[in-house]
């Protein structure tokens, strides 16, 4: 059986980080499993975990050590909370960062605004393709089991300078037969209902999911935040107001 | 073979694409010629069929080969050995054929599998399966207008080693399951064997009257020998034929019918299999009601053909899309993309040169192209001058859209109204007749002071734009630009005015051409997949033909390398057309002309030598060109004239096939 990790901490996000846990968890037909890295008494942690009826682990030690840790005992999904830091030199707060990065498991980051549509599934996700081996092969699980669910799977491809389509014939039926062609192509294992779309990988994946409506952007990314890398998943965890979902990418795809 | 659709087979009645086996439901699917169903977003698509494979898994490492002399598709195992093969049965429209070795690790006759729904069922499609007393299979996709059935059975066969024997039949429309139901029992009297031998002895038939070939250029043969494969196999020979965009060879574009059909794919079918041209004319004449319709409704006299039709034959564009922000845009083409009706005219005319069909102007032909310049008659407009003007079209070059006196829109209107003229001169209307003489003379298109036309009014006042910034070529330029500032500039997405001189030929000057190639090549994007291989065809004409084979070149890989990333969703069957046309009208330089046979060729320095067969005038040709010498052989005597001069035809007997198909039919 799958295991669902929700990482709290003692605040007010923990309860919202557990509902998001219990969610994916239904979804995925998943137990759920909480984790607290005691910093001092975890009476906030313990309440929320008990209003949530979610067992909790309290482990002493450095916060995302203490999560990456537990993540790598037979975790199939982190969920976590974060802080918003739009203007700030990080797009999220340290303890995220050090897990996304870190993880050997896909992480969901919960921002602190997301309030769950009513219902205990997960819906709709949206999930950006770059149309590439790495990128279709690491996410390929995670949809996979998403798509076994009965949740919708919606692929947005950025069309960038160099992969523009070299012909587009009649309007409307080659937009179409390119979404076709695309899906046909990266999308075989799972699914997708295809959205093509022109501009910045940033913006156009944000504008998607604001007119897409999903309960999560799923990304796959090579965890590697350094200047000059990840430009989508820093814009997505700086100004995403829905849970972003990180998986990370391996040439095998093997992501648990 | 990646892609399920450059597996398919077709004869014009049905098509089939995919696999062979259960597990490539992904791709697999039947389509149907004429079978629409209304989907649930309001728009009419093709009716997919349902079709009764399963036979064996197909292996990851299976080889697939489409061979195209017979018109088999083969699944080989890893020896080399054949498995399974499949024909869609181009002698019997309703059948197709598939035969498989019984699993060695399983050799229990395989059930006759119930087909599944077919992949490509929209949401309001109905799909039901039932299994008689006899083992016959009978399974039924039903959307709101129409319906198709598809009926089964099969045995097995051999002891040694067994095979699997299953024969399909498919049809639709009224007393579709009792059509099916006989063409399967008449199938299975013949047995399978049977089916196989008459279907491969009419593909070799087929080629032996159609085939090109090119020595010196395997990428090319190759390329062109899968273009009029698929060319032969789109349209029926007899009824209505209504090709849509892909043919039968995928879901793209609904099925829909455009102008892909009377100018890039009629006119290899006039000259390879005219009895298919006549089909889908035949599907334009029985639509001239709701053309006549579509004019009423604007005010108008005549007839105006839709840019995309389907059964109706009423106007079946989109008027609306997303474009590649998400924003919803409004789709112009169907109110603005008039030239079609030329186009219509354009092909009629076109299958009279080559055919000389001498019952073809009284069965409908003579109202396609008179009704459809009486429209124009209408739509055109006197300003205070006496100057004739057509108002707010799309041409060929989509991007630029609602323009004022399309240089090609005009020229062909120009064309057709002195062709319908032709028409009512001999039929004694001379009143009638002078008046179209008049609109065409009065039609203005845009000239440029060195020669040679504007694209449309305003034209060369627009930004200049360098392809080479565009980055790699071809390219969908108004996805690098954007759709405004690309309707600011002067590229274009496809030949324009060139298209004009492509179908025209002599009716425009030699100095225009090359005026007109001069000024368009250089601004043309090929962000159209039918641009390349009309811009060959033209360069070749003009006497480039080593510019003109990168273009052929290109045009050939459109499908066979996934150059659209749209093949997926079926071939591209205008492109194909369009490849014919480069090599017949472009390098072997074939033309009609007062009913004589032009040939003007322009080989490649890289081509050894060129052979190009087809009918002309119910005559078998061959023109066989090489570097020192042209000759031409016929069936039967036949005017010719090589580079200018008159020259008699050597007759060949060995062109005319089981005695020539054609010549019953068609009057020389």
């Amino acid at each position: 059986m799958r295991t669902v990790l929700a990482a709290i901490d003692g605040g007010p996000t923990a309860g919202r980080v557990l509902q998001v846990a219990r969610t994916w968890a239904s979804t995925l037909d998943a137990r759920v499993r909480a984790v607290h890295a005691r910093q001092g008494a975890a009476t906030g942690a313990r309440d929320a975990a008990f209003r949530a009826g979610v067992p909790l682990d309290v482990l002493a030690g450095d916060p995302p050590e203490v999560v990456l840790a537990r993540s790598r005992n037979e975790v199939d999904l982190v969920v976590l909370g974060t802080r918003r830091e739009v203007d700030g030199p990080q797009p999220a707060g340290h303890i995220a960062l050090a897990v996304v990065e870190g993880a050997g498991v896909p992480v969901l980051v919960v921002p602190p605004e997301w309030v769950a549509a009513a219902g205990t599934r997960v819906r709709r996700i949206l999930v950006a393709l770059e149309g590439s081996a790495v990128t279709t092969a690491s996410t390929r699980p995670v949809l996979r089991a998403l798509a076994d669910a009965g949740v919708t799977i919606v692929a947005v491809h950025v069309l960038t300078a160099t992969g523009f389509p070299r012909f587009a014939d009649h309007a409307f039926h080659a937009e179409e037969g390119l979404a076709a062609g695309f899906a046909a192509r990266w999308c075989t294992d799972a699914p997708a209902e295809v959205r093509l779309r022109i501009g910045t990988g940033a913006d156009a994946v944000l504008t998607a999911a604001d007119a897409e409506r999903p309960d999560a952007i799923a990304l796959a990314w090579s965890q590697d935040l350094s200047p000059g890398r990840a430009a989508i998943v820093r814009a997505a965890l700086a100004q995403s107001r829905r849970p972003v979902l990180l998986i990370p990418a391996t040439p095998t795809g093997a992501t648990t | 073979m990646h892609h399920g659709t450059l597996a398919a087979l077709a004869n014009g009645t049905i098509g089939v694409v995919g696999g062979l086996g259960p597990d490539d439901v992904g791709t697999r699917a039947t389509f149907v010629a004429g079978a629409y169903g209304e989907s649930t977003d309001g728009l009419v698509r093709p009716l997919p069929g349902p079709w009764a494979a399963g036979v064996g898994r197909d292996p990851a490492d299976a080889t697939w080969q489409l061979d195209l002399r017979t018109g088999t598709l083969c699944r080989l195992d890893r020896d080399g050995s054949t498995t399974a093969q499949r024909i869609v049965s181009i002698v019997r429209p309703a059948i197709t054929v598939v035969r498989a070795l019984v699993d060695a690790g399983d050799p229990r006759p395989a059930p006759l599998a119930p087909p599944r729904a077919p992949p490509s069922l929209c949401a309001n499609h109905t799909f039901d399966v039932r299994r008689g007393q006899d083992g016959i299979h009978t399974a039924v996709v039903r959307g709101a207008r129409d319906a198709v059935v598809a009926v089964a059975s099969q045995q097995v066969v051999g002891a040694e080693r067994p095979r699997l024997d299953r024969v399909v039949a498919v049809a639709r429309g009224a007393g579709a399951s009792a059509s099916a139901t006989e063409a399967l029992t008449d199938a299975t009297a013949v047995g399978v064997d049977g089916l196989l031998a008459e279907h491969r002895a009419a593909w070799e038939a087929r080629w032996a009257g159609a085939d090109i070939e090119i020595v010196g250029d395997d990428e090319a043969q190759r390329a062109v020998r899968f273009a009029i494969f698929h060319l032969l196999s789109c349209a029926a020979s007899t009824g209505e034929s209504a090709v849509g965009a892909r043919g039968l060879t995928g879901p793209g574009y609904a099925g829909h019918v455009f102008w892909d059909t009377d100018v890039y794919v009629l006119p290899a079918l006039a000259a390879l299999a005219p009895d298919a041209a006549r089909s889908v004319l035949e599907y334009r004449i029985r639509r001239l009601p709701a053309a006549r319709a579509r004019a009423a409704a604007g005010g108008r006299a005549g007839a105006r053909f839709p840019w995309e039709s389907a059964d109706s034959g009423e106007d079946a564009t989109p008027r609306f899309g997303r474009d590649l922000h998400g924003d919803v845009v409004p789709i112009t083409t169907g109110d603005l993309s008039e030239h079609i009706t030329a186009d219509v005219a354009w092909a009629s005319s076109h299958y009279l040169d080559w055919t000389a069909d001498a019952a073809f102007l009284a069965q409908g032909g003579r109202d396609l192209i008179v009704e459809t310049a009486t429209y124009w008659m209408d739509r055109s407009q006197h300003d205070a001058r006496g100057a004739a003007h057509v108002y707010d079209v799309t041409g060929p070059d989509e991007y630029h859209e609602c323009v004022d006196d399309d240089a090609y829109t005009n020229l062909l209107i120009r064309w057709h109204l002195g062709r319908a003229a032709e028409v009512l001169e001999q039929e004694g209307d001379e009143h009638r007749a002078g008046a179209l003489r008049d609109r065409a003379a009065a039609l203005v298109v845009g000239r440029r002071p060195g020669g040679g036309h504007e694209q449309f009014a305003g034209f060369d006042a627009l930004d200049d734009v360098d392809l080479r910034t565009l980055g790699r070529l071809p390219v969908a330029a108004d996805m690098v630009l954007g759709r405004e500032r690309t309707a600011r500039s002067k590229v274009l997405k496809q030949p324009a005015v060139l298209m004009a001189h492509h179908l025209l030929g002599d009716a425009l000057s030699r100095a225009d051409l090359l005026a007109d190639l001069g000024a368009e090549l250089p601004r043309i994007s090929h962000g159209s997949s039918l641009s390349p291989a009309i811009c060959s065809a033209v360069l070749a004409r003009a006497g480039r033909p080593d510019d003109a084979l990168a273009l052929f070149h290109l045009a050939g890989q459109v499908d066979l390398l996934d150059l659209t990333g749209t093949t997926t969703t079926g071939l591209h069957l205008a492109t194909m057309g369009g490849l014919w046309q480069a090599a017949v009208f472009g390098f072997a330089g074939v033309r009609p002309r007062e009913g004589v046979l032009d040939v003007d060729p322009h080989l490649p320095t890289s081509w050894a030598s060129l052979r190009v067969r087809f009918l002309f005038r119910g005559v078998p040709v061959l023109v066989e060109i090489d570097h020192a010498s042209v000759s031409v052989r016929a069936g039967r005597p036949l005017a010719v004239r090589v580079s200018g001069a008159p020259v008699e035809a050597t007759i060949d007997g060995d062109l005319l096939p089981g005695g020539g198909r054609h010549r019953s039919e068609v009057t020389p």
